[in-house]
C-alpha cells in the first residue's frame, strides 16, 4: 500500500513529495526472524515483559507489542535460574510497552511447542 | 435483587463492555483493534501452569545484544507493519511518569490492613472512602479514588466469587468474632467496604446500560453517539463483586447493624451513633441503586430507601469531627497492579464537606427525579426534562441516566406509554388539528384507494418519524450542557428536513381530508408541519441561549446574539399566532353527544389557553432579548465592552460566518447573509465610524436606549404575570421550577433597566467616558447575562 501510495505521489506534478527516509529500516539475519515471537524482557527491577517483538536498535531499545508484566516478588531473583510465570500469580496487560536497553537484564524467546523438562 | 433481571443485566454489560472496549482501545494504545484480546489482568494464555502446557523458553540475550551492537545509530530492525506513528504510543519502561509499576511498594506492603484500628480511625476511614465515592461521581477515575483504599485492593484483589470469600484475609473463616475491635474491621468496614463496591457497580451499570439504550434509540438517525462523558467507568479489570447479589450484601449490612446494635452497651454513645449512621447510609444507598428500574414501574419505587439515606449522611456529616484520619490507607502505588495503559495519576484529594454536599445534592436529585413516575403528559415530562437539567451545577451523571431510564423504558414513556400517543397528544394539545386527520377510525379501512387508508399511511409515517425526533430530545437533555448545545445542532437539520417532509404531508392531507381554507388569504391549516415548526424554533431559540449559559460569546458578540435570539422568538411568536388562528375558528364536528360536546369545548378553551400562554412567552423572550440587543450593541459602540482584537486572520464577515454555522444551514426561517444582517450588531469595530458626526451617534445611542427601556418595560410586565400564573397546562410537575426560572428572568429584566438607566443618565452628564461596566451572570438568569454599568471614581 505505501509504494502505491508513493508512486502516484511521485506521477503527480510538482512540487518534490516528502518521502521518509526508508533505509533505517535493516533486515538482520538473526533479529528480524524475531519479529513477532514473543519474547520475555527480564529487567533490572525484577520485572518480566512479555510480548510480540516490534522493533529494536543499537542500545537495544525494544518495543513490544500487546504486553503482559509480571513481578517476581520477594527476593526471588529473575536473573538466575529459568523463572515459571505461572508461578508468580497476576500478571497486568500493558498494551505496547518500549523497554530502554539500559535496564534490560535478560531476554528470552518463547518457543512453539511444549515445554519438555 | 432480582435474580433473572440480573442476569439480563449481566448479558447487557458484557455486550457493551465488549463493544466499548473495541471502541476505546484504538485510541488508547496505537496496537489497534486486536492488541487487548489478551484480556486485562489474569493468567496469559499458554503460561497457565494448571493444564501443564509450558512454551518452551530460550535464552538469548548474548546473541540478541551482540547482534543489535552491529546495526548503525539510527537504524532498525522493524516490523514492516508497525510504525513509528504507533511506537509514540508506547508505554516507556522506568519512566517514573509513565511506568505505574515502577511506583515504589514499601506504602504497599508496609501496611497492615489486618491490624487493629481504633473506632475513630475506622470512622476516619469510611468517611475517606465516601469522599473517594463521590469524586467518582464526578468524573474521577475510580484508579485515583476508591481504589487507591489498600482495604477495598484486599478486598477484590483475588476476585472473591461468593460472600464468605470476600473478606480481608483469616478469622472469616468460619470463626467467630466476638470482640467490639475484631467485629469493627471484620464486619463493620468489611460490610461497608462490599456494600460501598455492590454501589459503584450497580452506578456503573446503570449508566453503562443507559448508553446501550441509547445506541439502541439512535440506530435509525444519523445522529453521532455519545457515551455519558462525565463520569469514568473504567473498572481496569477489577471484578466489583459482580458474583455476589445485591440482596446478600443488604442482608450482610443488616445483620452488622444488628449486631451493632446487640454490643449497644459496650460502645461510647456517641461513636454508636456515628457508626450506625454510617452502616444504615449505606445499606440505603445500596437499595435504592440496587433497585430494577423496571420494578419502579411496578410501583416498587425505592423512596424510602432514598430519604433514610438522606437522614442517615446527616448524621454522617455531624460526627464527622469524631473521626480520625488515616491517610496510609490510601495509596496510589496500588496502581501499579491495574490493567491500565495510561501512566500514574495522583490521588483525588475531594474535601469530605464538598462531598457530603454534593452527595446531599445528589439523593436530593434522586428522589426528585423520581417525579416523572407521575407522568402527565408528553409536554409536561418535556418541560420538566428541560428544568431539571438546566439546575446548577448540573445533575450527576447517575442522576441523569437515572432520569432518562426512568422516563425512557423499553423505548416507551415510563415503560408503558408508546413515544407514539405521547406526540399525539402533544400535537391535540398544541394545535388542535381537525378531528379528521387522527381519526382513530381510519386504521379499520383495508381498501388501499380509499381516502381513510391514505390519511392513516401518511400520519403513521408522520408519527413515526416524529416520535423518533421527539425521543432524541429527551437523549439530548440528558447529555451535559456543552454536548447538549452540539447535539441541538445537529438536530436541528433533521427537524429541518422533516418540516419540508410535513409540508407534502399536509398538502396531502389537505387534499384528502376536503380542507376548507382559511376565507382570508386562502391559507391551509399545515398541522403536523406546524408542530415541528414549533419545536424547531425552540430549539434553535436554545441553541443562542446556551451559548450564552456556556459562555461561548464574547462580549461583543452579545448583541448579535441577542438579535438572532429575539428574531426566532419573533417567528415563534407569529407562529404560535397563526396557529391559534385556524384553533379559534375550529367548529365541533357533527353528531357528538352532549358530554362529547361539552368534552370537545374544553379541549378547545385548553389550547387556546395553552396558546396564549406560549405566546405570552415568546413575546416576553422577544422583548428582553430585544432590549439587551440594543442595550449591548450601545455599550459596544461606546467602547464599554472590549472589541475584538484586530488582526488579519478575523474580520466581522468571518466571524459571523463561524457563529452563524448551524443557523445557516436551516432553510426557514432564513439568515441573512453578513451584507444584509443589522449592521449595528454584527459590525463591533467600525459601525461608530459611519456616523457622519458624534452628534449623529449620540442621538442614535439615546434612541437605542429609549427602545431597550421600552421593550424591558414592556417584558416586565409579562413576566409579573407569567410568574402569577397558577395552574397552566404543562406547568405540572415543573411548577415549581418554572416558577423560579420566570423568577430569574424577571431578575435580568430589572438589571437591564438598571444598566438602561445608568446609561441614560450619564449620557445626559457627558460622563459616558467615566462609566465601567461589568457582566454579572451569576446572578441572573444563565441565559441573560446582565451588564453592571458603576462610574469609576
Amino acid at each position: 500500500m505505501t509504494t502505491t501510495l508513493q508512486s502516484s505521489l511521485q506521477t503527480s506534478a510538482q512540487p518534490e513529495p516528502y518521502r521518509p527516509r526508508k533505509d533505517y529500516r535493516k533486515t538482520h539475519p538473526f533479529l528480524t526472524p524475531l519479529l513477532l515471537k514473543t519474547i520475555r524482557i527480564t529487567t533490572r527491577d525484577n520485572r518480566i515483559f512479555v510480548g510480540s517483538f516490534k522493533c529494536t536498535d543499537r542500545d537495544c531499545n525494544i518495543i513490544l507489542g500487546p504486553t503482559h508484566e509480571y513481578r517476581v516478588e520477594g527476593g526471588q531473583s529473575a536473573t538466575g535460574k529459568k523463572v515459571d510465570l505461572s508461578s508468580l500469580g497476576r500478571s497486568r496487560f500493558l498494551g505496547l510497552v518500549c523497554v530502554p536497553g539500559g535496564e534490560v537484564v535478560k531476554i528470552e524467546l518463547e518457543e512453539e511447542g511444549e515445554h519438555t523438562e | 435483587m432480582n435474580d433473572t433481571t440480573n442476569g439480563l443485566y449481566n448479558l447487557l454489560l458484557w455486550l457493551w463492555s465488549t463493544w466499548s472496549n473495541l471502541l476505546r482501545l484504538g485510541s488508547q494504545n496505537g496496537t489497534g483493534l486486536f492488541s487487548n484480546w489478551g484480556g486485562g489482568g489474569g493468567v496469559r494464555r499458554g503460561s497457565n501452569g494448571g493444564n501443564g502446557v509450558q512454551p518452551k523458553v530460550k535464552d538469548i540475550t548474548e546473541r540478541f545484544l551482540e547482534a543489535a551492537r552491529e546495526l548503525k545509530t539510527g537504524e532498525l530492525v522493524q516490523d514492516p507493519n508497525f510504525t513509528l506513528l504507533e511506537a509514540v504510543g508506547a508505554l516507556e519502561i522506568m519512566d517514573p511518569k509513565m511506568d505505574s509499576g515502577l511506583m515504589e511498594q514499601d506504602a504497599f506492603e508496609n501496611y497492615d490492613v489486618l491490624a487493629p484500628r481504633l473506632p475513630e480511625e475506622i470512622i476516619g476511614i469510611l468517611d475517606q472512602l465516601l469522599s473517594h465515592e463521590v469524586a467518582w461521581h464526578t468524573g474521577s477515575a475510580l484508579s485515583q479514588t476508591l481504589f487507591t483504599s489498600l482495604y477495598l485492593d484486599r478486598l477484590l484483589s483475588p476476585a472473591p466469587s461468593s460472600l464468605a470469600e470476600a473478606g480481608f484475609g483469616k478469622l472469616m473463616h468460619g470463626q467467630q468474632i466476638r470482640t467490639f475491635e475484631e467485629g469493627l474491621l471484620h464486619k463493620i468496614l468489611r460490610s461497608y467496604c462490599i456494600g460501598l463496591v455492590k454501589c459503584v457497580h450497580h452506578v456503573n451499570l446503570q449508566i453503562q446500560l443507559e448508553n446501550l439504550r441509547t445506541m439502541k434509540d439512535a440506530q435509525h438517525s444519523s445522529h453521532c453517539i455519545y457515551e455519558e462523558e462525565d463520569i469514568v467507568l473504567q473498572t481496569y479489570n477489577v471484578a466489583l463483586l459482580e458474583r455476589i447479589p445485591s440482596s446478600e450484601a443488604l442482608s450482610l449490612l443488616t445483620e452488622t447493624i444488628e449486631w451493632l446494635k446487640h454490643i449497644k452497651t459496650e460502645i461510647e454513645p456517641q461513636i454508636y451513633e456515628a457508626l450506625f449512621a454510617r452502616l444504615k447510609f449505606r445499606r440505603n444507598f445500596l437499595a435504592a441503586l440496587a433497585t430494577p428500574l423496571d420494578n419502579y414501574a411496578d410501583d416498587k419505587v425505592p423512596t424510602a430507601a432514598w430519604t433514610d439515606a438522606q437522614d442517615a449522611l446527616q448524621v454522617i456529616k455531624e460526627t464527622h469531627k469524631l473521626g480520625k484520619e488515616v491517610p496510609e490507607a490510601c495509596t496510589i502505588v496500588v496502581q501499579r497492579k491495574l490493567a491500565s495503559t495510561v501512566p500514574p495519576r495522583p490521588m483525588v484529594e475531594y474535601a469530605f464537606e464538598e462531598a457530603v454536599a454534593t452527595l446531599e445534592r445528589m439523593l436530593k436529585r434522586n428522589l426528585e427525579a423520581l417525579k416523572v413516575l407521575e407522568y402527565r403528559g408528553g409536554a409536561d415530562l418535556y418541560n420538566y426534562f428541560i428544568h431539571f437539567m438546566a439546575q446548577n451545577p448540573q445533575p450527576l451523571p447517575y442522576t441523569r441516566s437515572l432520569l432518562r431510564g426512568l422516563a425512557f423504558n423499553k423505548g416507551q414513556f415510563l415503560g408503558k406509554v408508546p413515544v407514539k400517543d405521547v406526540v399525539l397528544s402533544d400535537i391535540n394539545e398544541l394545535i388542535f388539528p381537525r378531528e379528521i386527520v387522527f381519526d382513530p377510525k381510519h386504521k379499520e379501512v383495508e381498501m388501499p384507494a380509499h381516502p381513510s387508508f391514505k390519511i392513516n399511511q401518511v400520519t403513521e409515517w408522520y408519527l413515526l418519524r416524529a416520535s423518533s425526533l421527539y425521543c432524541q430530545l429527551f437523549t439530548d437533555q440528558a447529555m451535559n450542557r456543552s454536548r447538549f448545545r452540539r447535539n441541538l445542532c445537529h438536530s436541528i437539520i433533521e427537524w429541518d428536513n422533516f418540516q419540508v417532509e410535513a409540508e407534502e404531508c399536509d398538502a396531502n392531507l389537505a387534499d384528502l381530508t376536503n380542507e376548507t381554507p382559511l376565507s382570508k388569504d386562502q391559507s391551509y391549516s399545515y398541522v403536523l408541519s406546524s408542530w415541528v415548526y414549533l419545536y424547531k424554533l425552540r430549539l434553535l431559540e436554545w441553541v443562542v441561549f446556551l451559548g450564552f449559559e456556556l459562555e461561548i460569546y464574547q462580549p461583543y458578540e452579545y448583541s448579535g446574539m441577542f438579535w438572532l435570539a429575539q428574531f426566532y422568538a419573533r417567528a415563534r411568536l407569529s407562529h404560535l399566532v397563526r396557529i391559534s388562528e385556524f384553533s379559534k375558528v375550529r367548529t365541533p364536528p357533527s353528531g357528538l353527544s352532549r358530554e362529547e360536546a361539552q368534552d370537545w369545548q374544553k379541549r378547545k378553551l385548553l389550547n387556546i389557553a395553552l396558546l396564549n400562554y406560549h405566546m405570552l412567552d415568546a413575546r416576553a423572550i422577544e422583548a428582553l432579548s430585544s432590549a439587551s440587543m440594543s442595550l449591548y450593541s450601545v455599550l459596544t459602540h461606546l467602547r464599554l465592552i472590549p472589541l475584538p482584537y484586530a488582526n488579519s486572520y478575523a474580520s466581522d464577515e468571518l466571524r459571523y460566518e463561524l457563529r452563524m454555522k448551524p443557523f445557516q444551514q436551516v432553510v426557514s426561517p432564513q439568515i441573512e447573509p453578513f451584507p444584509r444582517a443589522p449592521e449595528e450588531c454584527f459590525r463591533p469595530g467600525t459601525f461608530r465610524d459611519e456616523f457622519a458626526c458624534e452628534e449623529d451617534f449620540t442621538e442614535w445611542v439615546e434612541q437605542k436606549l429609549e427602545e431597550a427601556k421600552v421593550a424591558v418595560s414592556y417584558c416586565r410586565l409579562d413576566y409579573n404575570e407569567l410568574c402569577k400564573m397558577e395552574g397552566m397546562v404543562g406547568m405540572g410537575l415543573a411548577g415549581d421550577e418554572i416558577k423560579a426560572n420566570y423568577k430569574l428572568l424577571l431578575r435580568s429584566c430589572v438589571g437591564m433597566s438598571l444598566a438602561v438607566m445608568a446609561l441614560q443618565m450619564a449620557m445626559k452628564k457627558g460622563e459616558v467616558a467615566k462609566c465601567e461596566v461589568r457582566i454579572d451572570a451569576e446572578k441572573y438568569h444563565p441565559f441573560f447575562p446582565v451588564p453592571v454599568v458603576s462610574t469609576k471614581k
